[in-house]
């Protein structure tokens, strides 16, 4: 049995075969395929998960329901942003429930909290929006998948953008004091500081900083730009504190991608964001037709423009579909529905995208966005477009794993 | 130098929201022995209240209102329907106004959704003024306006008014004013609408300086407790004295000393609990 | 039933031995249930209910409840962590972890038990928050938010504990042992003397106890336990991160000690087992679980005071006195007893 799956994952890796003969011997499965999806439901990131929700039951809609005559089933668990709650959860969806795939959670410390047991069930399993860089490794983990992004990819691709192209040549950061702050403004300085620019201030804020005020008071005046990351309700009172503060229209403002992303921009007021200027993987204002009809119809279900997590758990599905069509709906075998969703690129609102073998992370667009009125509406506007971006962006691949290490806090 | 002077800026405007917080709960504290850990709950709901009412009647003065008075309300049920069945059980209080905190950050949750929400004061209060080389927005000083006005009125009512002598008396020794005739469950409830209707108040002034959000209502209360802790139990000149130290120190400490930034609140409170256990202003009774 | 109560009332050793065993018995099925799922309920319910009860013995028993119970967890947890990193044994990291749990304890004792009451409820809360704090800021050591991996799990000798199965039967026996030292030492003269103080504590100091050094020994006992609980926390997860001692899981050990009732050492297991099937199961099929539980609450201080146990042995009375027999001696009527006399011998 264990060879036999091992023969026909090597026979799916050498595109040889049609499968439906694979998995076991038996006749082609007809029950549902159950997904198990893990979100944060309640606590801080419950709108997030909610935008993920849409986006998926969206992508789910648009295909009937079913791929290759099964319907396909997700069960979705509230993790509250704990990992031991979602680490049981993993273990009741995989082992109870049974589920053929599992979709990740959106808080990185309980995606890694999770992902030994990943690697132990062998169970196919896709990481919408949590970007760890430490969880882009195949060694450790073969079957998990970012379809997401990797926290560091989009900013990798921005400094050199700002310093050369934006011309700020000298800036100060300010960046949420954890994991992901880390990670996102280290690509950031890094690309930066390598084109020959040069940081002013490092400044770094609680990740539960209730006031921005001390933050936003200790930026330099003389500085040329400002380097925000925040996400969620602490981007929406940074940029009001910018705003207030009197230093918006004053000193030019970039971030990364969250800062004006739609989990942040419906709350905030626009003249404390037009003209921002930001990278991310996804821009809900990109002009191609696959984005237009996606935003459309998103808007058109929740009246909400998408944020990233809609626009990534909506490309998820897409992949699983995609996936489990090339698989003729048989999720028995797990290997093959692990390299399925490996060599299968798909066509998301966001553009082409494909799964780089080695880091199990997506080679994608990386765009450049402003924040723009567009028919009354505040959108992000592409202004730029890294094409089909590494996870590593423009550095070899060995210094970007090195720097990928030892991301922390600086300054 | 000018960094310094905003940012003693920034901390008495916030010192302003802590004490809207502060003041009930420390009369509440003081006098009835309740940590109302419900407390931060009570602000986060009555400023989603106020958000709404402000989206339906496009005035931020009717939202100030509909927020602080419909936790008033909200403080009468608490008060008269549960805590009155565990009276004098300090442990029982406390559980039953944490379980009534889980439920309230869910039922917000689950009305007003998890998407932060903004309240925009009206006209030239959204706005900001140049102090020489500072910009600083109105609307911080609005807060602090309101809580120097609340903090008079205070002072008012416990200094030269009869109900103000009664929990006055009641804090220092409630038996005292039981046996005096006087029916002490009825300063009770007024104390306690009191301090939910300044919640109530201080959340949708809080919503336009931090935002509503899930787990506001926590991040706040651990503020809260900070103030009432180092002013004091029952004490209002303490309710004062603590917001000011806690909002200045918090914003010291986060400009000045960014490594201890999670610090700079505890450890002062921990050396002040050792040091007076009832507090800067408190009376030793405890 | 009610006949069959009033027989084993008669005879309580012989119930609550009956009980333990089923209830053991219980427990060790749980790995042949086919599923790692159920395992894992049943260690966070063996976990949980060893820290709800190691906070019983401070709380319950001393009358200091501490919103800081989660943070030796915690210091347990990442001790292993660290050690492991470090390259060192997992014996020695497990040695390491409860050394580094005494020390804290008895640091932050020195400061806890000199106050008391509601004083001592919000210190104890400050203390966890600096642990906490620590736990995100010292990412050097603690890795910050993203938290540690916990590389892998001692060997017992021959025993590999790396399967699920094995390792809950592990926690088990490490469980038992641990529920009956507590049970032992709430029993002995030092466990008496701690119920002398929480019920009186002038009069004990009066009579020439050294209160303060008990409670200090008190809290770093219960604390011990607790950085055990870390301990099997740490291997059971093989991950620590800042969630797990935050204010919230402060809270909710609290509840479940509450939840279950204090002072009775089992009741806060009772608790454990309540909340541990509130959030990791219930959770999965109601959407407002977070209501559902904050509404248990309510109800329970309201119409509960005494906590799950008490509405137990209330039932279990009940059904004695409608039974129509003459009940004996009650159990707790005959622990209230032993505390009198007790009490009276030192008057």
């Amino acid at each position: 049995m264990v060879r036999k799956r091992r023969v026909c994952a090597g026979l799916v890796a050498a595109g040889l075969l049609a499968l439906a003969g694979c998995g076991g011997g038996a006749a082609k499965p007809t029950g549902p395929i159950k997904v198990g999806f893990i979100l944060p439901l309640t606590g801080v990131f419950a709108a997030n998960a909610q935008d993920e929700r849409d986006g998926w039951n969206l992508a789910l809609k648009d295909a009937g329901g079913s791929v290759a005559g099964r319907k396909i089933q997700t069960i979705f668990v509230d993790d509250a942003s704990d990992p031991n709650q979602g680490l049981t959860d993993a273990r009741q969806l995989v082992q109870t429930q049974k589920v053929d795939v599992l979709i990740g959670p959106i808080a990185a410390n309980v995606g890694l909290a999770i992902r030994g047991f990943v690697a132990s069930s062998g169970i196919p399993t896709l990481y919408p929006s949590a970007c760890s860089v430490e969880l882009a490794t195949t060694e450790k983990t073969p079957n998990l998948i970012l379809t997401g992004w990797t926290c560091d990819q989009p900013t990798l691709n921005f400094g050199k953008y700002v310093c050369d192209t934006l011309g700020y040549k000298h800036l100060t950061t300010v960046a949420m004091d954890y994991a992901f702050g880390w990670q996102v403004t280290g690509g950031f300085v890094s690309s930066y500081t390598g084109a020959g620019c040069r940081i002013d201030k490092q400044i770094w804020a609680p990740f539960n900083a209730t006031d921005y005020s001390p933050y936003v008071s200790q930026i330099p005046q003389d500085t040329q730009a400002v380097f925000d990351l925040a996400a969620g309700s602490a981007a929406v009172r940074f940029t009001q504190a910018y705003q207030a503060f009197g230093l918006k229209g004053k000193i030019p403002l970039v971030g990364g991608g969250t800062l004006t992303d739609y989990s942040a921009m419906r709350s905030e007021s626009p003249e404390s964001v037009l003209g921002a200027v930001t990278v991310l993987q996804y821009a809900d204002g990109l002009d191609t037709p696959a984005n237009k009809a996606f935003v459309q119809e998103y808007h058109g279900a929740t009246g909400k423009y998408p944020s990233y997590y809609a626009e990534s758990a909506y490309a998820t599905a897409k992949l699983l579909i995609a996936a489990l069509k090339k698989l003729n709906g048989d999720t028995s075998d797990r290997k093959a529905l692990v390299n399925a969703f490996k060599t299968t690129p798909f066509d998301a609102p966001r553009g082409p995208v494909k799964i780089d073998p080695a880091t199990n992370s997506p080679i994608q667009n990386i765009y450049i966005r402003r924040v723009e009125m567009v028919n009354g509406v505040l959108r992000n506007v592409v202004v730029d477009t890294i094409k089909q971006s590494p996870p590593w962006g423009p550095l070899p691949r060995s210094r970007w794993e090195v720097q990928a290490a030892h991301y922390g806090r600086t300054g | 130098m000018q960094g310094f002077v905003e940012q003693t800026l920034n901390g008495l405007t916030f010192a302003g929201l802590l004490f809207l917080l502060g003041s009930g709960f420390t009369l509440i504290f003081g006098l009835m022995r309740i940590v109302n850990l419900a407390h931060g709950g009570t602000y986060l709901v009555g400023g989603y209240v106020g958000y709404s009412a402000i989206a339906l009647t496009h005035s931020f003065v009717l939202g100030l209102a509909a927020g602080a008075i419909a936790m008033a309300v909200f403080g009468v049920i608490l008060e008269r329907g549960l805590l009155t069945r565990v009276r004098g059980m300090p442990f029982s209080e406390l559980l039953l106004t944490m379980g009534v905190a889980f439920i309230m950050g869910d039922t917000a949750l689950a009305i007003w959704g998890g998407d932060p929400l903004a309240i925009h004061m009206p006209g030239a209060l959204d706005r900001s003024s140049r102090l020489g080389p500072l910009t600083y927005p109105n609307s911080r000083f609005v807060i602090l306006g309101v809580a120097i006005a609340v903090a008079l009125l205070l002072s008012y009512l416990l200094g030269r008014t009869r109900v103000g002598a009664i929990i006055r008396a009641g804090v220092d020794d409630r038996e005292m004013v039981s046996a005096l005739g006087i029916n002490i469950n009825r300063v009770f409830t007024a104390v306690f609408v009191l301090g939910a209707l300044l919640a109530g108040l201080a959340g949708v002034l809080g919503g336009s300086l931090l935002t509503l959000y899930p787990g506001g209502d926590s991040d706040i209360l651990v503020f809260a407790l900070v103030v009432v802790i180092i002013g004091g139990l029952g004490s209002l000149r303490g309710a004062i004295v603590g917001s000011l130290v806690a909002g200045l120190l918090d914003n010291y400490g986060q400009a000045y000393f960014p490594e201890l930034a999670y610090f700079t609140l505890f450890a002062p409170m921990v050396a002040i609990l050792l040091w007076r256990p009832q507090g800067l202003f408190g009376k030793s009774t405890v | 039933m009610s006949a069959a109560v009033r027989v084993l009332d008669r005879r309580p050793g012989w119930l609550r031995a009956a009980v333990a065993l089923v209830l053991l018995a219980v427990a060790a099925i749980v790995p042949q249930l086919g599923s790692t799922f159920y395992v894992s309920l049943g260690l966070n319910f063996l976990i949980f209910g060893l820290l709800a009860m190691s906070l019983d013995l401070i709380g319950g028993y001393t009358g200091l409840v501490s919103l800081g119970q989660a943070a030796f967890l915690g210091v347990g947890a990442y001790g292993i962590a660290w050690g492991l990193k470090q390259g060192m044994s997992a014996n020695v990291s497990i040695g390491l972890a409860l050394l580094a749990v005494v020390i804290t304890a008895l640091v932050f004792g020195l400061a806890a038990v000199r106050v008391g009451g509601i004083t001592f409820v919000i210190l104890t809360l400050a203390l966890g928050q600096i642990i906490w704090g620590l736990a995100y800021r010292w990412v050097s050591v603690s890795g910050g938010d993203n938290g540690l991996p916990i590389s892998e799990r001692p060997a017992l000798g021959p025993i590999d504990l790396s399967d699920s199965a094995a390792y809950y039967y592990f926690v088990l026996v490490v469980f038992v042992i641990c529920a009956l030292l507590l049970r032992a030492i709430v029993n002995s003269p030092f466990g008496l003397t701690l119920r002398g103080i929480k019920d009186n504590e002038p009069r004990m100091r009066t009579l020439g106890y050294q209160v303060g050094l008990h409670k200090y020994l008190a809290f770093v006992i219960s604390a011990f336990f607790a950085g055990v609980a870390g301990v099997l926390f740490g291997f059971f997860n093989l991950y620590i991160s800042p969630t797990a001692i935050d204010f919230g899981h402060n809270g909710t050990v609290v509840l479940m000690a509450v939840l279950g009732g204090l002072g009775t050492l089992w009741g806060p297991l009772l608790g454990s087992l309540v909340i541990v099937f509130l959030q990791q199961y219930l959770s999965i099929y109601v959407q407002r679980w977070v209501t559902v539980q904050g509404i248990i609450f309510v109800l329970v201080v309201l119409f509960a005071p005494d906590g799950l146990w008490g509405l137990l042995s209330r039932l279990g009375r009940w059904l004695t006195r409608r039974a129509g027999a003459a009940p004996g001696v009650e159990p707790h009527l005959a622990e209230r007893s032993v505390v009198g006399s007790y009490e009276d011998d030192l008057a």
